[in-house]
């Protein structure tokens, strides 16, 4: 693909605030028309710029024709999704943490066990035989 | 122009193009653009959400034509597109009609 245009599809992909199952679609949509239609081998950066308009206008365009409450419920499921992330990642890393400190005190009890078990004393017993 | 207009949407323009002939993205842009004396400049990556839109919703359909080595894809009205622009037109023509008596407004109320 002409260098120009993947930057181009790039920053397009890169400004959307959102990139959930729909916008994957959309962006999909998108790049397979400029790819078909345009003549991409010799586009510059500036041409598609020309011809497509700026990425911000693309994205623009894009949120004009949503409605505002299936865009809150986007923003909302971001939210939530991100919150779930948040929430399973600092589980995961007390878990770690936990099994890591479990670990140390079960080694620790371990050296302790095996040292004591190491004799420190000796007492020789000799006994007369008759 | 203003990045978004508040009581037309591109369908209105878009399909009373494709209402004359079928149409590839820069001519729909092109013939507004024309037929605007270019105040309405539309980009053609600005089309593509209302063109979407109403591929899904079956108002126009599209195919592919292969011009000068190009594949080009062309928009079609469809009769449901038709159905669409005449209430759009209407819509448009209530509210342009009503926005002049605001504008006309001179601080009588009858």
């Amino acid at each position: 693909m002409n260098e120009s245009v993947n930057q181009y599809l790039k920053d397009v992909k890169l400004l959307f605030p959102i990139f959930q199952k729909e916008e994957k679609a959309y962006f999909q949509r998108i790049k397979e028309n400029i790819l078909k239609e345009a003549n991409y081998e010799n586009m510059t950066y500036d041409q598609c710029v020309d011809k497509y308009g700026e990425p911000t206008d693309i994205i623009n365009s894009y949120f004009d024709e949503m409605d505002s409450q299936s865009l809150i419920m986007k923003i909302r499921k971001q939210k939530i999704t991100k919150r779930v992330i948040w929430t399973i990642g600092v589980v995961l890393i007390l878990c770690i943490f936990i099994a890591f400190l479990w670990r140390i005190y079960i080694l620790n009890k371990e050296y302790e066990d095996f040292h004591n078990s190491i004799p420190t004393e000796y007492n020789e017993v000799i006994e007369e035989i008759e | 122009m203003p990045k978004k207009n508040i009581y037309f949407k591109f369908d209105m323009l878009i399909l009373q193009i494709l209402s004359n002939r079928d149409c590839y993205g820069y001519e729909i842009t092109s013939s507004i653009k024309k037929l605007s004396d270019g105040v309405i400049d539309i980009k053609e990556g600005s089309l593509y959400p209302s063109l979407y839109k109403m591929l899904d919703n079956g108002y126009i359909s599209s195919r592919d034509e292969i011009v000068n080595r190009k594949i080009r894809v062309y928009y079609h009205i469809e009769d449901s597109g038709k159905e669409y622009l005449k209430q759009m037109i209407q819509e448009y023509n209530l509210w342009e009609e009503k926005i002049r008596v605001i504008l006309d407004y001179k601080g009588e109320i009858e």
